[in-house]
């Protein structure tokens, strides 16, 4: 079950499109820096650092990703989990095998978490690859200063990508909801869409500073401090747990409409 | 429940059977009885409500009312018990577009839990074979015909050994040779043994392979049995052909068990509800009515069936 929903999702066209998308974004910030020769400071954390060091280019394209293309995708995938199924008809013909209704929620929800790191670490390494080839490789200067080995760094930039993909659990979780109330895959994704575009919105007006804290998206950037020395953990652990608490309850609210849902599509 | 006498155990079974959507009632309160064994024709026009019916036998949706035993399992609370040993085709085929046939039954295969990957290649080769699809297993489903993506539910459907085979609609979309070979799949799954329900708005389908019948009218069950049985629910007909119309209707009118009379153009019908025709031919002689030639006609199913739901039946072919 399991795998074969791995299967399905990572040898979809549609899948590939969206890594390949991904996987562009840093490979494009470098190019367009390297062609230009400089980057004026300012924009989008890391990218003015790409020339001095090409491992920035992993880290800016994280930080560019997570602007658009990153919930993009993952509204993609995760709206379509179920609405997907419903819409082709498939979901009765898996729900009479029987496949559990508990169990394929399970299935498609772990794979929809899978493909957020997947996506993040594809983000990176496009990075780390076009940074390498592009400019300059060594000792990597951090945020604060200081300068740690270029192993230690590469395998910091790895973890800020894990760190990334889980930020996305809550959307996906979102996600997963709102494909559980449709049997038109579109409308969930676009619906998940909306809701990120929605928070975002809500992040960025001061007048709601008071519920900020508890946005999915008000950690988004805590990977940054990983690229601190000493490493700060404090906003990394903040975003784990927005994204428990975001998670947890909307894969319960999917559970409880999943199971109890007249599948009619 | 107390005990029961002992009776053919039934595949399935359903007590007032009821779903509402919104004020709307679809179905309306069915009691349906299923033999093992048979091949149950669940006979309705479109709308009537049979693939509604089939979606709360399967789990699909839950009943606003009413109960619902497949092979001895209640539905939906253990329905994880009964589907593993039902094949089912519901509301036409439905898979992947980008998979292949093959890929497609593949994956069919691959999430029920237990089926172990070792048989996985055989079972979905024998399921493509029995259905005529083996050649055209490697095109992407997007490329079949409507005709193959209904033969290709067909086998996702006979994947497994089954004791239940759930098929709605089978024959949509096939042309009449593709008829054929579906009923002849399922005459041959019957003498296997396997218990087969069937709907149809096809009457004549029904007719040729099913040996119990339940007719569905607007969301309820208007006749249901054995399929000789429902012949018989029909008066049979007696028709007089005779220049003296006027006559012989009121002569037979004036008989013992007639029914409805109608005449006209040379020939006079009636029901017999009790008369027989050898009385009836006795009595038109004596009042001295010049007989022709005088017959009894055994109704039609169809005519059965059209007097239970007021409707016809689509008949095609
Ligand atoms: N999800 C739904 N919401 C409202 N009405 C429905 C729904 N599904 C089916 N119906 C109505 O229920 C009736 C019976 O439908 P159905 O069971 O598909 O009939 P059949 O399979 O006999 O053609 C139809 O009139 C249809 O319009
Ligand atoms: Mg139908």
């Amino acid at each position: 079950m399991w795998r074969s929903e791995l299967r399905l999702v990572f040898r979809r066209r549609r899948t590939l499109v969206l890594l390949a998308v991904l996987a562009a974004v840093p490979v494009l910030a470098a190019v367009a820096i390297r062609v230009s020769g400089s980057a004026s400071a300012g924009g989008p954390p890391f990218l003015a650092d790409i020339t001095h060091n090409g491992v920035f280019a992993a880290l800016a394209g994280l930080a560019l990703a997570l602007g658009f293309l990153l919930p993009l995708s993952v509204s993609v995938v995760a709206g379509d989990a179920i609405a997907g199924e419903a819409g082709l008809g498939t979901l009765r013909y898996l729900l009479v095998r029987p496949v559990g209704r508990t169990r394929l929620l399970a299935a498609k929800f772990g794979v929809v978490v899978v493909f957020c790191l997947v996506a993040a670490l594809m983000v990176a390494g496009a990075g780390l690859v076009i940074g390498a080839v592009l400019f300059p490789v060594g000792r990597v200067t951090t945020i604060s200063g200081f300068s740690i080995s270029l192993t230690t760094g590469v395998l910091r930039t790895l973890e800020a990508a894990g760190i990334v993909g889980v930020s996305m659990v809550g959307l996906a979780a979102i996600g997963l909801f709102i494909s559980t109330l449709t049997e038109a895959p579109l409308a969930a994704m676009a619906g998940t869409l909306v809701f990120w575009i929605a928070v975002q919105i809500a992040d960025s007006v001061p007048q709601l500073a008071s519920i900020h804290p508890v946005l999915f998206t008000d950690h988004w950037s805590s990977f940054v401090d990983l690229l601190r020395l000493p490493v700060g953990y404090s906003s990394v652990e903040a975003d784990l747990l927005l994204q428990g608490c975001w998670g947890l309850v909307f894969v319960l609210a999917a559970w409880a409409r999943f199971t109890t849902a007249d599948i009619l599509a | 429940m107390g005990p029961r006498p002992p009776a053919a155990p039934l595949a399935v079974e359903t007590s007032g059977l009821t779903k509402r959507f919104g004020r709307r009632t679809v179905v309306g309160g069915i009691d349906l009885a299923v033999p093992e064994g048979s091949v149950f024709g669940f006979l309705g026009p479109n709308g009537s409500g049979k693939t509604t019916t089939i979606r709360m036998l399967l789990g699909l949706a839950r009943p606003t009312g009413g109960r619902v035993r497949l092979l001895g399992h209640e539905i939906p609370g253990q329905a994880a018990a009964a589907l593993p040993q039902v094949g089912a085709m519901v509301e036409g085929p439905a898979f992947y577009p980008f998979l292949s046939g093959r890929d497609n039954l593949v994956r069919m295969d691959a999430v029920q839990k237990g089926a172990g990957a070792a048989g996985r290649g055989a079972r979905v080769d024998k399921a493509l074979q029995r259905v005529g699809l083996h050649f055209a297993a490697e095109k992407r489903y997007r490329a079949y015909s409507l005709g193959m993506r209904q033969r290709l539910g067909l086998a996702a459907a006979l994947l497994r050994p089954a004791r239940l085979l759930v098929l709605d609609e089978p024959t949509n979309g096939l042309d009449p040779q593709g008829m054929r070979e579906v009923r002849q799949l399922i005459r041959s799954l019957a003498t296997d043994g396997m218990t087969v329900f069937l709907s149809s708005h096809l009457l004549y389908e029904v007719e040729q392979v099913c040996t119990h019948v339940a007719v569905l009218s607007a969301g309820r069950v208007v006749a249901q049995g054995p399929i000789e049985g429902l012949r018989q629910t029909q008066a049979r007909v007696l028709r007089v052909e005779t220049p003296d119309e006027a006559l012989a209707a009121r002569v037979l009118e004036a008989m013992a068990g007639i029914g409805a009379t109608s005449a006209g153009a040379g020939v006079v019908r009636a029901d017999l509800v009790g008369a027989e025709p050898e009385d009836c031919t006795a009595a038109l002689v004596r009042a001295g009515v010049r007989v022709r030639s005088l017959t009894t006609e055994v109704p039609s199913l169809e005519d059965a069936f059209v007097a239970l739901t007021g409707e016809g039946f689509d008949v095609e072919e």
